[in-house]
Parts: structure tokens; C-alpha cells; sequence
């Protein structure tokens, strides 16, 4: 013998129907505080205190490339964030990227834990190019990487391999060594 | 009982348009993407976030339906127990018999099934002791629930990853690293019915060496009287079990890492006074209880090598120790007392080897191999008053696996999973396990995942060989399998509403199920056959206000082909409901969480009512900059509600606790 349940337990699923059906409306505009939203908020600021050598652009008019290896969430947040920016009277471009090849035109490349596997055989086809990589695994600044945030008490922070980053050329400025967490000089 | 359904369901309702009016109000909100990106770097590094919502979004790419439960949740609701955490799972439900807690999972739930089919990892090292397959989700859970950093839940069969026992679901629970200690931590509970808890811990993430210890205890009086109406009698009481229900536990974590190898160490120990006079024990004697302790030390090295290659190699050794005391009259003089001991020793190690590489761009693939080598696996159980040795079992076995799994980028939105392990054990028939996911992200926004797999459980030495009367042995258990069908479909509709539903249909075959014999005896037998079908619907919203809310919805229908009648001990709805919302944008966190669950056929034949209960609690954190506060009220409605019970326990269904509290307080210092 099952139990029926009383009927007013559909009042559930009813329920969760109706809220998704007035929340499917809702235009997507304002912004939740996501790991994701302050990572592509960092990406710009790093792009703010980051000088990159003059044979990294083609042309003073040359926009600063912002890439983002497969990872569409994650690219759809940068566009958000540098929307209209400007950095020493370049603009700033978000793009998208699918391999170490396309990512050679980038200013900065951004490589998700997902892809912590492919990372370090990238990091080395990246040698001795301009590109700022950023990763966001413990270890990404180790393998060979520039930047790479680490998660403490659901705060977002970054670590710096300023070695790294002075060996392809690009000057970071002192103001992010300092609240960077780790500094491997 | 129909009047406080629909008061549950109005609740829902209004917190439905809460949740709707949060989200809303905050569409139109202030905070806009340009404030972040105006935001200073050191502004950025103090923004509290929600990095649940990214793993919602990578989970878009697992091949399976997978829940993430993080600390700061862990925190904010207050859960005191593994159990507590578990029970607000989506299509999760868990009944205590007021000893072990029982995980039931998409309805399937079998009596005197210590979570057998539900496999439990922590930092990815397999819990199930190698005695009764148990994993311990109460407070017999060996390590302290502050330690947890995340727990990452797979539904669905996974033995094509991880071997036996993961028929309905894998939880990994993954503890937290130096860095997330860093320094020094002191924390003590107070709670209901005399509960007192305290726990030490310290951590230091220096460049390459890191290490985290940890301490703690747990200590219960238990409810004073807990009142059984199955017992009340002049002879027993009148059904009343005074101070019988006291519960102990003891527990010490040791990490260390250094460069790529962590070694960690785990021990726990729980005594629990039976109140239930489980097994035909005299009613209400306080001497009938169980210690179960289980430790471990765990060796593992992880390294990405040139081209790629990501190597995992562990190497562990494990204890169980079990040991039940049942108080029985004396066969030979009735005034006496027959003290029974139960005992189980359970040992082994085992090591692993696990290599993953990308190959033709495409082509994640992993290869590994297991080997487990039962060295203990003994059960005793004698009696003391007059001494009679009734079971002395010792036995030793080993299994060796091999597994491989590719997940194949088939094109920009179509990704393929295939997964296949063989294990070899010396005791019973081999098992081949195969999964197959296909998902397909036809946009961004989307997932869709079709996923066929199958599992398996060996018999363990409890079932084939624990032989003493009313028990009978059954060397001859095979196997029992499952085989499961999945459809999950997950949808961001918003930056801050994402939508997951699934639908599931599993098959159960030789499946081991305890029966009567004609003699009056009991017997472990591959017989009953049984499906489950169901779906399970969840939203997940934030707001940048400091809303977070899951709100969870699964129906499943079991049937027991066997007797072709619905499977007993399966709920056929659950509804979950989690809130979290900041208070005044500052360091104040109110959190609700509620479950229902709607009625339940015991395997007595009897039912248990549907019931809904609710838990509150608050949190305030970094108060005067190093304590956090919280006080949580569970079961804030003092809803009377029952779980049906295991087959120790000879009742139509145990009351659980009525309202609690628990007051907490965590003293951190360090380099925050």
C-alpha cells in the first residue's frame, strides 16, 4: 500500500513553474557579485597596471586584446566589464580564443582551471611572446604563467610571476606587486 | 496533518514571491557592471563571491548531474552534520534510526542498508569500510564538518570511475587546505539536550610545505526521555527510554604538503547509546550501544608533467573498528543480564594510479588502475553472561581495477564521454561497467546531457558470512547491478537564474535484499528486482543584494517487480528549499533551509505522515575582526515527525527531534 500524497504538495512543482515563468522575463541587466564577474574585473585592472613593449601593437591605434581560452561564461562577463574602455587611449577587447595559435595576437589570455591540463603545455608555446597569461589555479604562476588568482575565505586574490613577466617584456606596475599575494621575483 | 501541507505549501508560495521580489528588485538594482569594472584592485580582493555560480556553470560540462555545496554555505545555514548537509540535497532524503542515518537517494532507500550504494570519498579516498560497505553520514562521520571545504555530489551510477558501491550517487568531500585555515582557529557549540563541541585547528601555507591539524570532540547527552509507544508497557517502562540516547564522537585531521605530494590522516570515533532496543535488546538499558572508528593515512602525489601529462598516484591504508554492545536477559538466570558483544575489525590498503592527457586536441583521456588488498576483514560476536563464542569470521580478499575514460570535443557544441572499468575481485564474479554522456551545448546558455551507466555492489562479508541466529550466511551472493538512464537538461536564464531538471529510469537486478525464512531466520538473497523512475527540477538564483536561493522538486515512482508493488522505504516527493540572504551588505548572513518530504511505506507495512520542517539560523562573521557568531533553531516549527526504521529496530517508525538550538562561536586569528 503506497501513502498518496495530499494534493496540495503539486502547489510545489506549481509553484516553481510560476517563478521561473515571471523570472524568464526578467532582462538580464544588473550584475551579482560571481567569481567569475570580479576575475573579469581584475582582467581589466591588470590590463590598467601592465606596460607592454611597443612591438606588442601594431599602430598607436592598435585596441588592447583581453583573450579568453573556450570559456563563453567567462568571455561573456569580460565583454561586460571592458564595454567602452579605454586604457592609455587604446580601447580594450575582449576576444575569444580557441588554441595557443590564436592567442599569439593577445595582450592578455585568460586559461580557466578547467583547462589546467592543456596550460602548461600552452605556457610553453607562449614563451617568449608579449602575452600577460592568467590562470586560476594554485600552481598556474609555478608552471610558468604570469598571473593566477587563488580563492581565500570567498575572497578572489592573485599571485605574480614578475620573472616571467619581465622576461617577455611586459613591466607590471608596483602598485599591483604590492597587493598581489606572492610575489616570485 | 492535510492542514499543515497546505500551510507548507503557502510558505512555499510566499517565499516563492520573495524569491521572485529579490531578484526582481534587483534587475533593476543599482550595482551595474560598471561599478565592478570601476572597482580598485584592493576593492576587487575584498569582495565576498559566490563561486557556487561557477560551478553551476562548469557543471554544464560534467557528465552528469552534479551539486556543489561550499563551506561558506556549510556556514551560513548552519548544518551540524554530514546528514544535515545531505538531507537538503535535491532528490536526497535521510532517515536516523537513532543510531546510524540512513542516505536515500531518488527513492530508493533499502532497510538495514548501511549506504551502500551510495559511495563516500573524502580528498577522493574511498570511506566505505571494507566490513558493511557503510558510509557514515552522522555524526559517526569521521571528520569534523568545519574542516569541509566543498562537497561535490555525482548522481547516478559512477562505478565506470570508481568501482563498487557507487550505484545512485559518488560524494566527494573535500577538505580544506592550510591556506584556507591559515593560522589559528577555535570554535565551541552549545546546543540542545546537553550537546557540547569544541574543535582546534592550525595551518600554515608556507612557499612549498604546507600543513593543517586539527582537533575535535562532540559530546550529547541525548534527549532525557524518548518516548516509544511500540514498549509502552508496565514491564518496560511505559515506553520510556531515559537518558539512553547520548552520543560521543572524537576526531583528528593532519594534512601536509609538500611540493606535489600530500600526505593526510584521518581518524574518528563515535559511541552512541541505543534507545530503541534495537535487535530484541531490553528495552530502555542504557548499556546497548555502538563504537565505530575508522582512520586512515592517505599518500598522494599530483603533478602535470611536460606535454601535459596529469599524474594522480595515491597509495593509503585504512582501520574500521566496530564494536556493539547489546544487553540481553540471561538465558540462564532471567534476573541477570546477558551482555552481547558484536564486533567487526575491518584493514586494508590499496594504491591508485590515474594518468590524464589531451591528445589530437580533442581528446582528454584518462587511464588508470586501483588495487585494493583486504588484508582484516573479521567479524566476532560472543555473549558474556554465560560466556558463548557465536561467531568468530575472518576473512581476506583483494580487487584490482583497471578504468579508462575519454571526453571527446566532438565540435564546438557537441562534447562525448565514455567511460568503461573492469574490476577483478578474488571473492566474487569480476564487473565490467561502462558510462556513456553525450552533451550537447547547442548555445552558451544551455546544456543538454544524455547519459546511459551502469554500477555495480559486491556482497560484502556482513551479508555472506555474519552467521549468528536469527541471521543465516549466503556465501553464494553475487553482484547486484544497476543500470541507469538520464536526461538532464540546465539552462542559465539569467546572469543570476539558472535552471536544472532531469529525468531518470534505473533497473535494479540480483539486487541483495535481507529475507525471512520459513524457520524464523533471516537470510541475505539476490532477488528482488525493482525501477525507479523520476524527475527532479531546481532553480538557483542570486542577486547582488546578497540573495542566494535553491529550491528543489523531485518525484519518483519505485517499483518492486519482485512483488510488483512500490518499493517501501521511497518517499515519492521531496521539495528542498535553501535561502541565504546577506543582511545590510555587511558581514550578517540569515539563512532558511526546509525539506519536505511526503509519505513513507516501512518494510513493516506501516506508513510514516508527510511532514516539512524548517531551520533557521544567523551568522555574523569577522565580529571585532577575528569571531564569528552563529545561532541556528532547527526544526523551528517543532514539527512531530517520523523516519521509518532500519531492520535493527523492531518499530512501526521513530520520532525525531522536535525544535533545537545550537549556539556557535569561531575564534580565528591569523593571516587573513
Amino acid at each position: 500500500m503506497t501513502s498518496r500524497p495530499p494534493s496540495q504538495s503539486w502547489f510545489v512543482p506549481l509553484g516553481l513553474a510560476l517563478s521561473l515563468l515571471l523570472l524568464g522575463q526578467q532582462p538580464a541587466r544588473a550584475q551579482l557579485v560571481s567569481e567569475y564577474q570580479v576575475k573579469a574585473a581584475y582582467m581589466y585592472n591588470f590590463a590598467k597596471f601592465a606596460e607592454w613593449p611597443a612591438s606588442a601593437f601594431t599602430g598607436t591605434a592598435d585596441p588592447i586584446r583581453l583573450c579568453v581560452l573556450n570559456d563563453p561564461p567567462f568571455y561573456s562577463q569580460l565583454v561586460l566589464i571592458v564595454k567602452d574602455k579605454t586604457i592609455a587611449g587604446r580601447a580594450v577587447l575582449a576576444v575569444p580564443v580557441q588554441n595557443g595559435l590564436q592567442a599569439r595576437g593577445c595582450h592578455m589570455l585568460f586559461i580557466d582551471s578547467s583547462q589546467t591540463g592543456e596550460a602548461v603545455h600552452l605556457l610553453e608555446s607562449l614563451q617568449g611572446s608579449t602575452v600577460l597569461t592568467v590562470g586560476e589555479t594554485e600552481s598556474f604562476v609555478d608552471q610558468g604563467g604570469i598571473i593566477g588568482f587563488v580563492m581565500q575565505s570567498g575572497q578572489v586574490h592573485f599571485q605574480v610571476n614578475h620573472k616571467i613577466a619581465t622576461q617577455s617584456g611586459i613591466r607590471l606596475s608596483s602598485r599591483l606587486l604590492i597587493v598581489a599575494k606572492r610575489v616570485i621575483e | 496533518m492535510k492542514f499543515l501541507c497546505s500551510v507548507f505549501a503557502r510558505a512555499v508560495f510566499v517565499v516563492f514571491l520573495i524569491f521572485i521580489v529579490a531578484v526582481r528588485d534587483d534587475c533593476m538594482g543599482q550595482q551595474s557592471t560598471s561599478d565592478l569594472s570601476e572597482a580598485s584592485l584592493e576593492e576587487l580582493g575584498s569582495i565576498q563571491v559566490y563561486s557556487a555560480s561557477k560551478h553551476m556553470q562548469s557543471s554544464g560540462e560534467a557528465p552528469s548531474s552534479v551539486t556543489v555545496i561550499s563551506a561558506e554555505e556549510i556556514q551560513k545555514q548552519g548544518y551540524r552534520t554530514l546528514a544535515d548537509i545531505l538531507r537538503t540535497v535535491r532528490s536526497f532524503y535521510v532517515t536516523y534510526d537513532r543510531n546510524y542515518s540512513s542516505l536515500g537517494v531518488r527513492g530508493f532507500a533499502r532497510p538495514g542498508d548501511f549506504n551502500t550504494r551510495i559511495l563516500l570519498l573524502v580528498d577522493g579516498h574511498r570511506l566505505n569500510d571494507n566490513i558493511y560497505d557503510e558510509a557514515m553520514i552522522g555524526t559517526e562521520f569521521p571528520v569534523d564538518i568545519d574542516m569541509i571545504q566543498r562537497i561535490e555530489i555525482v548522481r547516478g551510477p559512477v562505478s565506470s570511475l570508481y568501482g563498487s558501491n557507487a550505484l545512485f550517487a559518488a560524494i566527494n568531500i573535500i577538505i580544506k587546505r592550510a591556506e584556507d585555515v591559515n593560522g589559528l582557529e577555535l570554535s565551541s557549540a552549545v546546543a540542545s539536550f546537553n550537546t557540547y563541541k569544541g574543535r582546534i585547528s592550525y595551518g600554515r601555507a608556507l612557499k612549498r610545505f604546507k600543513f593543517l591539524v586539527s582537533g575535535s570532540f562532540y559530546g550529547s547527552r541525548g534527549q532525557r526521555q524518548l518516548f516509544f509507544p511500540e514498549f509502552n508497557a508496565q514491564e518496560t517502562n511505559n515506553g520510556i527510554a531515559s537518558h539512553a540516547d547520548d552520543d560521543q564522537l572524537g576526531t583528528a585531521l593532519a594534512t601536509i604538503s609538500f611540493h606535489d605530494f600530500t600526505l593526510e590522516a584521518v581518524y574518528g570515533t563515535r559511541e552512541k547509546g541505543i534507545p530503541t532496543a534495537a535487535y530484541e535488546t531490553v528495552f530502555g538499558n542504557r548499556g546497548t550501544r555502538t563504537t565505530d572508528s575508522h582512520g586512515y593515512a592517505d599518500l598522494r602525489y599530483e603533478h602535470t608533467f611536460r606535454g601535459s601529462w596529469d599524474v594522480l598516484a595515491r597509495a593509503f591504508c585504512d582501520r574500521y573498528t566496530y564494536q556493539g554492545t547489546y544487553i540481553y536477559p540471561s538465558p540462564v538466570n532471567p534476573a541477570q543480564l546477558d551482555p552481547n558483544i558484536d564486533s567487526a575489525d575491518g584493514k586494508w590498503w590499496g594504491t591508485e594510479l590515474q594518468l590524464t592527457k589531451t591528445v589530437l586536441n580533442k581528446n582528454r583521456v584518462t587511464i588508470g588502475g586501483e588495487y585494493r588488498d583486504n588484508i582484516r576483514q573479521n567479524q566476532g560476536t560472543h555473549d558474556l553472561n554465560p560466556y558463548l563464542l557465536l561467531l568468530n569470521d575472518e576473512r581476506q580478499s583483494f580487487v584490482g581495477a583497471l578504468f579508462l575514460q575519454d571526453e571527446a570535443k566532438l565540435s564546438k557544441s557537441l562534447a562525448l564521454n565514455l567511460g568503461f572499468r573492469y574490476d577483478y575481485y578474488s571473492s566474487v564474479d569480476s564487473s565490467t561497467d561502462p558510462r556513456a554522456a553525450l552533451i550537447y551545448r547547442p548555445w552558451s546558455k544551455t546544456a543538454l546531457k544524455a547519459i546511459y551507466g551502469e554500477a555495480f555492489r559486491v556482497p560484502n562479508v556482513y551479508e555472506k558470512y555474519y552467521s549468528v541466529p536469527p541471521n543465516a550466511p549466503n556465501p553464494a551472493l553475487k553482484p547486484e547491478k544497476i543500470r541507469s538512464t538520464e536526461f538532464v537538461w540546465e539552462q542559465s536564464l539569467s546572469d543570476r537564474l539558472w535552471l536544472s531538471a532531469s529525468a531518470f529510469h534505473n533497473t535494479m537486478y540480483d539486487l541483495i535484499t535481507q529475507q525471512p525464512l520459513d524457520d524464523g531466520s533471516y537470510i541475505f538473497r539476490n532477488i528482488q528486482k525493482a525501477k525507479s523512475d523520476g524527475i527532479e527540477l531546481e532553480v538557483k538564483g542570486q542577486s547582488s543584494n546578497g540573495f542566494e536561493g535553491i529550491a528543489s522538486y523531485s518525484f519518483q515512482d519505485g517499483h518492486d517487480r519482485e512483488s510488483d508493488s512500490s518499493l517501501s522505504n521511497s518517499p515519492q516527493h521531496l521539495a528542498k528549499l535553501n535561502l541565504i540572504q546577506q543582511v545590510f551588505r555587511g558581514n550578517l548572513f540569515a539563512s532558511l533551509d526546509a525539506q519536505y518530504r511526503s509519505g513513507i511505506t516501512t518494510f513493516m507495512g506501516s506508513s510514516t505522515s508527510p511532514f516539512a520542517i524548517v531551520n533557521v539560523d544567523l551568522l555574523g562573521r569577522k565580529i571585532g575582526r577575528h569571531l564569528d557568531l552563529s545561532a541556528g533553531v532547527y526544526n523551528l516549527f517543532g514539527k512531530k515527525y517520523y523516519d521509518p526504521p532500519s531492520t535493527a529496530v523492531s518499530l512501526d517508525s521513530i520520532q525525531q527531534d522536535g525544535r533545537t538550538l545550537q549556539l556557535k562561536m569561531t575564534w580565528a586569528v591569523g593571516a587573513r
